[in-house]
């Protein structure tokens, strides 16, 4: 790295001090895989060996006792059991359809809502204190369980809760039903939920913008919006595509908000799993878990192909 | 632009900004108000009289749950997995300032443990020990060493929940500590390094630059030093010891 500055450094006679600098270089490399071998354990226990297991499980056996060693396609067969027809679609697409609903409602939501905060907080706050305060304001309800976070609505939009009280005094006659437990009740969590997944990488990237830009757009004669669209929003892309890409999985692998808030009558693609995890249906589970992960990373490389990540990290 | 009076789109955004609070923070902040309602309240509007009925029966820990049990153990979890999180990351960081073969594969693992959905990995970690329970059962019935019978289940709160959560905290630790280590200048820990003493002494000199503080040659032993609550070494040697006390405010 910068070793090769040391010997200047050092004011040493050259002829040692490039004997014992690749002495010490040889040394800082090995301590280099004593510090990350921690880290490559736990990524090796609990996440490749993890995943490599479900992907050879899903080609197994199982009946009500146990999962048996062997080679079948079955599993697969099973998800996409009658899934080729159009007209009465499967339980698989149906349940990723409404997967991709969610999904779709949640991202446009998060993103809108995410950047305008981002963009209010960058660029309207003046002083670097404010916008400091103003990001934790943000992220501060990150810090409670999200649990808790969805059970607060529940007050809020029962068939008596504060929504419809509210909206009683003369505006309705009846109350409303399904805003609790209703494709409405899961969209609104999610973006209360995610939102912050959003407004964190946004805001990075707009912090990084070089504010002479801006100016020189509003001399060039460009107007708050043209400046917004053509100068603020690309620089701004890897941060939306960090923030999408987080919204994207977590929705996409939701089985929690997805159960309390759709009063566990709403499908999602994570919830099959977790069903079919505690009936100990683990290859079938785990053949779900693998066409989830390829239909995640097969957004993911979509969103990659649109802007180049590692450019930008 | 910073001298320019205020525009008419930013009393819009602000106001937008304030609705976007009331939405994070209104739903919880009913919660509370609602925890405060009277014996025969639920959880719903209005109240039903105020009282702290409800807190008392919590203390007392009437319930289907537990809850001092389950909250000591969620604290004693949480604690575990911030402990290792910040070690793990904070050696993996240092670890990434030097080269290392496998670097770029490590570093997309951990970004790669944050995309893929939770469920997954919760899966494939029951999946590994029901697996390794197996095989330990089988390992007894073949050898029936006595150690091995009835072991139960490998699965746990310090063994597969710890794994899991590490992988969730683990990728965000490890780019905190890029964000912090880039802030540190490399030279501080080459002239650490170059005046004789490598290892906890530069790490200690540049956390002291770093945090705008005065690294001094002579140790200060008027004045008490600033806390420096950066991972200690276990045994704090001597010199360990002097080298915090160079660090003045």
């Amino acid at each position: 790295m910068t070793d090769a500055v040391l010997p200047a450094l050092a004011e040493t006679p050259a002829a040692p001090a490039a004997a014992s600098l690749t002495a010490k270089t040889r040394r800082r490399r090995a301590l280099a895989y004593v510090q990350a071998a921690p880290m490559a354990f736990v990524f090796a226990a609990f996440f490749l060996v993890p995943l490599l297991l479900t992907l050879i499980v899903s080609f197994w056996e199982y009946n009500e006792y146990e999962i048996i060693p062997s080679f079948t396609v079955q599993n697969y067969v099973d998800v996409f059991d009658g899934c080729l027809s159009v007209a009465d679609p499967c339980t698989t697409v149906r349940t990723y359809l409404s997967t991709l609903k969610f999904c779709a409602l949640t991202w446009a939501f998060t993103l809108l809502i995410g950047f305008t905060v981002a963009y209010f907080v960058a660029f309207h706050v003046r002083s670097a204190t404010m916008q400091m305060a103003l990001f934790l304001v943000c992220t501060i309800p990150f810090w409670t369980s999200n649990v808790i976070r969805m059970i607060s609505w529940i007050p809020l939009l029962g068939r008596n809760g504060l929504v419809n009280d509210s909206l009683g005094l003369g505006l309705i006659d009846r109350p409303i039903e399904g805003l609790l437990y209703s494709d409405f009740a899961v969209v609104l969590a999610f973006v209360h939920l995610n939102t912050v997944f959003m407004i964190v990488p946004i805001f990075n990237s707009m912090a990084r913008i070089d504010r002479a830009l801006i100016e020189a757009a509003y001399d060039a004669g460009a107007s708050g919006w043209q400046t917004l669209w053509h100068v603020v929003v690309p620089l701004t892309k890897p941060g939306i595509a960090i923030g999408s890409i987080f919204v994207i999985t977590l929705v996409m692998g939701d089985f929690v908000t997805v159960g309390v808030m759709g009063g566990q009558q709403i499908a999602s693609v994570g919830k099959v799993i977790q069903v079919q995890m505690s009936a100990l249906q683990l290859p079938a589970a785990a053949a779900n878990a693998v066409v989830l992960l390829g239909a995640v990373m097969l957004m993911i490389v979509a969103m990659t192909r649109l802007i180049d990540l590692r450019k930008e990290l | 632009m910073r001298d320019r009076p205020r525009s008419p789109a930013f009393y819009g955004l602000a106001a937008f900004f304030a609705l976007f609070v009331a939405f994070l923070y209104g739903p919880t902040l009913t919660i509370l108000v609602l925890s405060f309602q009277g014996p025969q309240g639920g959880l719903t509007f209005p109240m039903n009289g105020v009282s702290t009925h409800w807190f008392g029966k919590l203390w007392a820990g009437v319930g289907i749950v537990d809850i001092w049990g389950a909250l000591w153990r969620s604290l004693r979890l949480g604690l575990v997995v911030m402990t290792l999180t910040v070690g793990i990351a904070f050696f993996a960081g240092l670890a990434f300032r030097k080269r290392f073969a496998g670097e770029g594969a490590l570093f997309t693992v951990a970004v790669a443990s944050l995309i893929v959905p939770s469920i997954v990995v919760s899966l494939g970690i029951g999946l590994e020990f029901r697996l390794l329970d197996d095989a330990v059962n089988a390992a007894a019935a073949a050898t029936g060493w006595g150690w091995l019978q009835d072991h139960g289940t490998l699965m746990g709160l310090y063994t597969s929940a710890l794994g899991a959560h590490l992988t969730w905290t683990l990728p965000f630790g490890l780019l905190i500590m890029f964000a912090v280590f880039n802030r540190f200048d490399p030279a501080y820990e080459e002239a650490g390094g170059t005046s004789g003493r490598p290892g906890r002494r530069s790490c200690a000199t540049s956390w002291c630059r770093s945090s705008g503080r005065r690294w001094s040659a002579s140790p200060c032993s008027a004045s008490p030093c600033p806390s420096m609550n950066w991972p200690a070494p276990a045994r704090p040697s001597a010199a360990a010891t002097r080298c915090r006390s160079n660090c003045r405010a």
